[in-house]
């Protein structure tokens, strides 16, 4: 397979296209065109706002969540509750249950699961910085908000035995979600019946 | 090749697209079986139920792959255990996982071992007891067994009876060595001529039961695995850790 480098500019975007999930040759090509056919200034936006998500996006210095500044817009709102904590695998589940309404609280995310097959282990996430979260003191509950498969178990054991000793209060989403599930793809329904069912471990 | 049903045991699973998954699994009656699974990932579709994750036994219709030609299709899976008090113990995690990494890694795909498979089962079933939790030795003990079946089914189990070069009875030999290269126990003298080898430990040299020093038998069957497989498992390290193993590596 060519990489396209050296290609003409529609076979270059076509090959770029490509690498993009869930896109095959056949749809890379019609979004090629469709690009191509559209008004200058429509496809420069798409560019400039690929360049800007590179450029202007960064994890928050707090939480991890994806942020424009210092701060990500949650954890600069004073009106959050600063005192209940959900912790989440990746900005994706995040923003799922942040659709629910429901999370008066802030975030934090660990920017990954632990998987002891595929190596990534608990001091490859952001385990300690949640820990000096709780360290300063302002922390009353940490809601564990991993997924409900093997990897999100094995990331909240972990937790737990980070958090051990602390005085904070754990809790779990309840299991409404179906096991192996992926809180990415869950529904506001069930988010909202897992959140409020939560547990103390 | 055609549709077959059979059971099976989640081994790897790996996203695959937006909807899909790549899932391998050991099957009883067919080996390992490396399958694209379309739609897993969304929702939780009734030819899934309820829905699929790693160190699950199901019910499973599937198709293989022709030898070489990549992914079979899995078409339906029915969870039969998902072996919940596993998941409730990190100990159990990681002996759960270092037994299917080591599956994994001795064996291929189109080569069926009934007796693997039955032997994976037993082990995630007794690791998933009720009531008495097992102690970190009753797991390592677990895992121990089950390595040591592994190694049997695919022609890698050492001889620790005897020096597997000169012969001399393991009662005769002092400071007994194990190499894996060699495929077992070596006298000093035999070591002395083997490149690779490292002390066996006393209680496994003398042939104590794993019973009695289970963490010293994890480590000279991790080791002896790490040379078959020519890396050492990423669950190796924690579950040395958990065994209380002297971690020599
Ligand atoms: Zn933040
Ligand atoms: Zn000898």
């Amino acid at each position: 397979m060519s990489d396209g480098r050296g290609a003409g500019p529609l076979q270059r975007l076509i090959e770029e296209l490509k690498r993009l999930p869930g896109i095959g040759a056949r749809s890379a090509e019609r979004i090629a065109f469709h690009v191509l056919k559209s008004p200058r200034e429509e496809a420069i936006g798409l560019a400039q706002a690929i360049r800007d998500i590179k450029d202007n996006i960064r994890p928050c210095a707090r939480c991890f969540n994806l942020a424009e500044g210092e701060l990500c817009h949650i954890c600069a709102d004073p009106r959050r509750d600063a005192g209940l904590v959900v912790v989440v695998e990746q900005p994706k589940d995040l923003i799922s249950l942040e659709a629910t309404g429901l999370i008066t609280g802030v975030y934090h995310v660990l920017m990954g699961a632990v998987s002891p097959l595929d190596g990534v282990r608990p001091q490859d996430l952001t385990i300690a910085a949640l820990r000096d979260r709780v360290a300063k003191g302002d922390v009353r509950e940490i809601v564990l908000a991993t997924n409900p498969n093997l990897e999100g178990d094995a990331t909240a054991l972990h937790l737990m035995e980070a958090l051990e000793g602390t005085a904070v209060k754990v809790t779990r989403l309840a299991r409404g979600l179906a096991p192996g599930a992926q809180i990415e793809y869950a529904n506001r329904h069930m988010l909202e019946e897992a959140f409020r069912g939560r547990h103390a471990l | 090749m055609s549709f077959v049903i059979d059971v099976g045991i989640v081994l790897r699973l790996s996203d695959y697209s937006e909807t899909s998954q790549i899932v391998t699994l050991l099957t009883r009656g067919h080996g390992v079986a490396r399958l694209l699974a379309k739609g897993t990932r969304r929702t939780t579709k009734d030819r899934f139920m309820p829905g699929l994750d790693l160190l699950e036994l199901g019910e499973t219709r599937f198709k293989l792959a022709r030898p070489d030609a990549g992914l079979g299709t899995l078409a339906e899976w029915k969870q039969q255990s998902a072996y919940p008090r596993i998941r409730s113990d990190l100990a159990r995690v990681y002996a759960a996982t270092y037994a299917t990494e080591a599956t994994l890694a001795t064996t291929t795909e189109h080569d069926p071992h009934p007796a693997l498979f039955d032997a994976l089962a037993a082990l995630l079933q007794t690791l998933d007891i009720a009531g008495e939790p097992l102690t970190p030795d009753g797991v390592t003990i677990e895992l121990v067994r089950f390595v040591s079946e592994l190694l049997r089914e695919v022609g890698f189990m050492p001889t620790m009876r005897a020096c597997v070069v000169c012969g001399k009875p393991r009662t005769a030999i002092a400071n007994a060595r194990f190499s894996s290269s060699r495929g077992g126990l070596l006298c000093v003298a035999c070591a002395a001529e083997t490149p690779e080898s490292r002390p066996a430990p006393e209680a496994v040299a003398r042939g104590g039961r794993v019973g009695e020093a289970p963490a010293a038998w994890l480590e000279i069957l991790d080791y002896h695995l790490t040379r078959v497989i020519g890396r050492p498992l990423r669950a190796s390290r924690q579950m040395l850790r958990f065994a209380g193993a002297a971690d020599k590596m």
